[in-house]
């Protein structure tokens, strides 16, 4: 995010009237300081003070003043302070559009008032709105609308394309549909024109039509079979690509993109969105796409037959465009509505089925039936008025429609009693008027399914155009680590406006096992999301080795971690499989080997199948300890250079967590370790322990050391002593 | 020193158990030399504090946890009720709340367009005109509270239509489609 954006030179001259010097940072703000909306606004820092601009009005206060420049974070914006002699004043505000630009901002006018005058403070947060059009970007650098590459329709020919030769051959077939479906009629014509209207047909006449008409029929019946069949292959193709895209791209995508979005809605685009598109490639398209071949032969041959009755059937026409047109929006409106409805009903089930227990336990089936039921009326009930209203839209669609034929046979009547058509051409004639209706009456849906089947791209397109938010760099390293960790002035937090971690700095030697402790929501995960590399830092760097993590290949700087978290997840699968996660190569004395540093052998050999028993969602139910201890096995197997345990012995009773500390002090050696605990006494074996607070690492030692201190670990023990021997008295 | 730490425990443990609630009685709101909200309980000057809606939506002027603004903003006291409160108290007190919880008050929709999976707003608030967008796709951007709604935009600012029935019928239909 670029951070000094140029001032117009009316204020630039203005500001250097006041300072003499030139922005160093410049970014917008959208509120005045008594809260209401403003454009053409803008708070900098130059390197003699801070600036803020209100229009043409400007705000400066020099830092020979200033102590300190405050961002205080509000629920809905952002608020700049200045804080003079003690007493903190407001100096500007903005909305949360700018927050996170602000705060950077704010940040690097702290470092230029200490003096710090050549660091340079970044924003890695990526643009949200189109710098051109204000447009908003999602997750991706191109303006949907600016670049002129986007466009739903343009991405499903694009699809096309890239079934090209499965499209010519179900264009071959519609083809080939279309001239059997016009030349029933033509035989039709003939035989009436031939042999009955003239009054000299025979009985052999009539079963040589009969015979011609039927092959005709049934060559027709096999061509439509050849042509759904190719259309659905085409749909199947064309979903499992788009699925398989989909897939690839969410494990691609960061934590912190995953976290944006909800689980049922995901998982509504994966699969209720693809299996819209694919059915509009095996149904709307093939059988729409074959009506406008339909559409433009039938016009073509009743214009060569009679110019005068076709201008009447087609007069009708313009009437069905401008009511299809009229009512477009609408049909837009409608699907959206009905498919935001679904979503909420979605994620409504997603919800209940994974709270089950709670709601059994607190006795809440009744609220939560109503509130399913709620869900669910309202989305019956719009598409009950949707059924409505299209159960009233397309009789009247027919019946416009249905008026071209009434005037031909009236037109075309009077034309054979003076001689100038056959009886046959009337009937070939009024057959094609008919048909016309078909192609027509089909193009009416056309609109309804495109925009649908659009949406639903549009919502696959969401997902494949996010960009990750941590990146992999070109020639990224791969290589064997010894697990020398150094965090150097860290700054990180899930929304860059309020950093979670605020200058870390730590220096972890191979080897060496770091305790962490503090308070919750003091950083303490965080801290290790970021050694796991899940999210990468704002400011500062984390170095592994000496080599900044960036810069590591992903996959092989994680095949070189174990984790074990505090809740433990289980893939459905068996007690191999979910071992064998972490390494796929593993031999089955590998995984017994860790089970029993784990001192998950001796349980796993109790269950019914041993290590092919299975569990997940509906296999086998695990107590919290057994799978804890499953994850340390999963995490140990693949002899990790870098350990996380957070909270990993917290679900063991006393005696497994003994057994597993003294397994994992075992194990420890030779790979750098961080553990979180909130029991202390898990922690003894710690070679650091780190205390986090308010953002930093406030003290670092060893237990003794600390302790000596006197400081926040010592009061920490203390309380837990305490805790202990009242525990004991009662 | 252990016995000091057990009292300070104790003293902890006593404070989370027990709601104080700050009264015209015993609280002095005043305001700071910045414009701010200060608090004085007896002898003891907290100077500038945090003002927190614990019920911003259903209770927002009851319940106001009134925290110390840095560290770990303990929290010094509840107001349960800010219209107990003289009326200047509540007019300084609601001028702050106002700044952390700006939620503009939609008072006409102009447009509202949709394109590329998101609704883009154009809309006059009581804090002067101004356009945001909102991401169609996913649920609980606009939420529906028997008649007021609230708007979340892709910033996560947040908008407000205190009467949906106030709106015209034309801005009930632009409306209508992310209700």
């Amino acid at each position: 995010m670029e951070l000094n954006l140029p001032l117009d030179s009316k204020k630039l001259n203005k500001l250097k009237e006041v300072c003499s010097d030139t922005p160093i940072y410049c970014f917008p703000v959208d509120l005045t300081k008594g809260g209401l909306f403003t454009t053409d606004s803008f708070v900098g820092a130059t390197k003699s003070g801070i600036f803020l601009f209100e229009n043409e009005e400007l705000n400066y206060h020099p830092f020979d003043k200033i102590e300190k420049i405050i961002n205080r974070v509000q629920t809905n914006g952002t608020l700049i302070t200045v804080k003079i002699n003690g007493e903190e004043y407001p100096f500007a505000r903005c909305s949360m559009r700018y927050a996170s630009g602000v705060a950077s901002v704010v940040r690097g006018a702290n470092l230029l008032l200490k003096g710090e005058v050549e660091r340079r403070i970044q924003n890695n947060d990526k643009e949200k709105h189109c710098p051109k059009c204000g447009r908003i970007l999602r997750g991706t650098a191109v303006c949907p609308k600016c670049n002129k590459t986007g466009g739903n329709l343009k991405r499903f020919f694009d699809i096309c394309r890239e079934n090209k030769l499965m499209l010519m051959v179900i264009i071959f077939f519609m083809l080939l549909d279309t001239a059997v479906g016009v030349s029933k009629e033509y035989i039709l014509r003939i035989f009436v024109d031939n042999h009955l209207a003239t009054g000299t047909g025979t009985v052999g006449d009539v079963l040589v039509f009969f015979a011609i008409y039927f092959g005709v029929i049934l060559i027709g019946l096999v061509i439509y079979f050849c042509k759904a069949y190719f259309s659905g292959k085409l749909g199947v193709n064309v979903v499992y690509k788009l699925r398989k895209k989909l897939s690839v791209k969410l494990q691609e995508l960061s934590l912190s993109n995953i976290d944006s979005r909800n689980t049922g809605e995901l998982v509504e685009r994966i699969m209720g969105d693809t299996t819209r598109v694919s059915d509009f490639l095996n149904r709307s398209f093939a059988h729409s796409f074959n009506q406008v071949f339909y559409f433009i032969t039938l016009i073509t041959i009743m214009l060569i037959m009679n110019w005068k009755l076709a201008l009447i059937s087609f007069s009708f026409v313009p009437f069905m465009v401008i009511f299809t047109k009229t009512f477009w929006p609408k049909i837009h409106r409608i699907f959206s509505n009905l498919r935001r409805k679904m979503d909420v009903i979605q994620n409504k089930l997603q919800d209940v089925l994974s709270g089950i227990r709670i709601v059994k336990t607190y006795g809440k089936e009744k609220t939560e039936i109503e509130q399913f039921r709620s869900a669910n009326e309202n989305y019956a009930e719009t598409n009950y008025k949707n059924e409505k209203f299209f159960a009233i839209f397309y009789p009247i669609v027919s019946l416009v429609f249905s008026f071209g034929t009434y005037f031909i046979i009236y037109a075309g009547g009077l034309n054979v009693l003076q001689g100038q058509m056959t009886p046959g051409e009337l009937m070939q004639f009024v057959a094609y008027t008919s048909m016309l209706l078909g192609p027509i009456h089909s193009m009416t849906f056309l609109p309804r399914d495109i925009i649908n089947m659009s949406t639903s791209l549009e919502r696959i397109y969401d997902v494949l155009g996010e960009k990750p938010k941590v990146l992999q760099r070109e020639n990224a390293i791969s290589r064997e680590i010894t697990g020398d960790v150094q965090f150097k002035d860290v700054v990180f937090g899930y929304s860059s406006h309020e950093p979670v971690l605020d200058g870390v700095t730590l220096d972890v030697k191979a080897g060496e096992m770091i305790g962490l402790v503090g308070s919750s929501g003091a950083g303490k995960s965080t801290l290790i999301n970021l050694v796991m590399r899940l999210y990468d830092v704002d400011e500062g760097s984390i170095c592994i080795d000496g080599v900044d993590i960036r810069d590591y290949n992903t996959e092989s700087y994680h095949s070189q971690i174990g984790v074990v978290l505090q809740e433990t997840f289980l893939f459905a699968g068996s007690v191999l499989q979910n071992i064998r996660f972490s390494n796929p190569n593993a031999t089955m004395s590998e995984i017994i080997m860790a089970a029993k540093v784990a001192n998950a052998h001796d349980f796993i050999c109790r269950l019914p199948d041993g290590y092919n028993t299975y569990v997940g969602e509906k296999g086998h139910s695990l107590s919290g300890g057994e799978k804890q201890r499953i994850a340390i096995a999963r995490a140990i197997l693949n002899n990790p250079k870098i350990l996380i345990l957070d909270e990993a012995t917290s679900a063991l009773d006393t005696e497994s967590e003994y057994l597993v500390q003294q397994a994992l002090e075992r194990l420890r050696h030779n790979r750098t370790t961080f553990a979180i605990a909130h029991r202390l006494s898990t922690l003894r074996c710690a070679d650091r322990i780190a205390v986090v607070d308010d953002h930093k690492i406030a003290e670092i030692g060893s237990h003794n050391e600390l302790l000596k201190k006197k400081g926040i670990y010592y009061n920490l023990v203390m309380a837990q002593l305490q805790m202990n021997k009242t525990a004991d008295k009662s | 020193m252990e016995k000091d730490i057990l009292e300070l425990e104790n003293q902890k443990v006593q404070k989370q158990l027990t709601i104080n609630y700050l009264t015209e009685q015993n609280a002095q709101f005043y305001e700071t030399k910045g414009g701010f909200v200060g608090l004085k309980i007896g002898n003891e000057d907290y100077g500038h504090v945090n003002l927190i809606r614990t019920f911003p939506f259903s209770a927002p002027w009851e319940f106001i946890s009134v925290r110390r603004l840095d560290g770990k903003q303990e929290e010094i006291g509840i107001i349960d009720n800010l219209n107990n409160f003289d009326s200047s108290v509540f007019e300084l007190i609601s001028k702050q709340l106002e700044i952390r919880y700006f939620m503009p008050k939609i008072t006409k929709i102009i447009s509202i367009s949709e394109e590329y999976g998101h609704a883009y707003w154009n809309v006059l608030t009581d804090k002067g005109k101004c356009s945001f967008a909102t991401s169609a796709g996913a649920s609980g951007a606009v939420t529906k509270n028997e008649d007021r709604v609230i708007i979340k935009d892709t910033d996560e600012n947040r908008f407000e239509i205190e009467d949906v029935t106030k709106l015209t019928a034309k801005e009930l239909k632009k409306l209508d489609l992310f209700l």
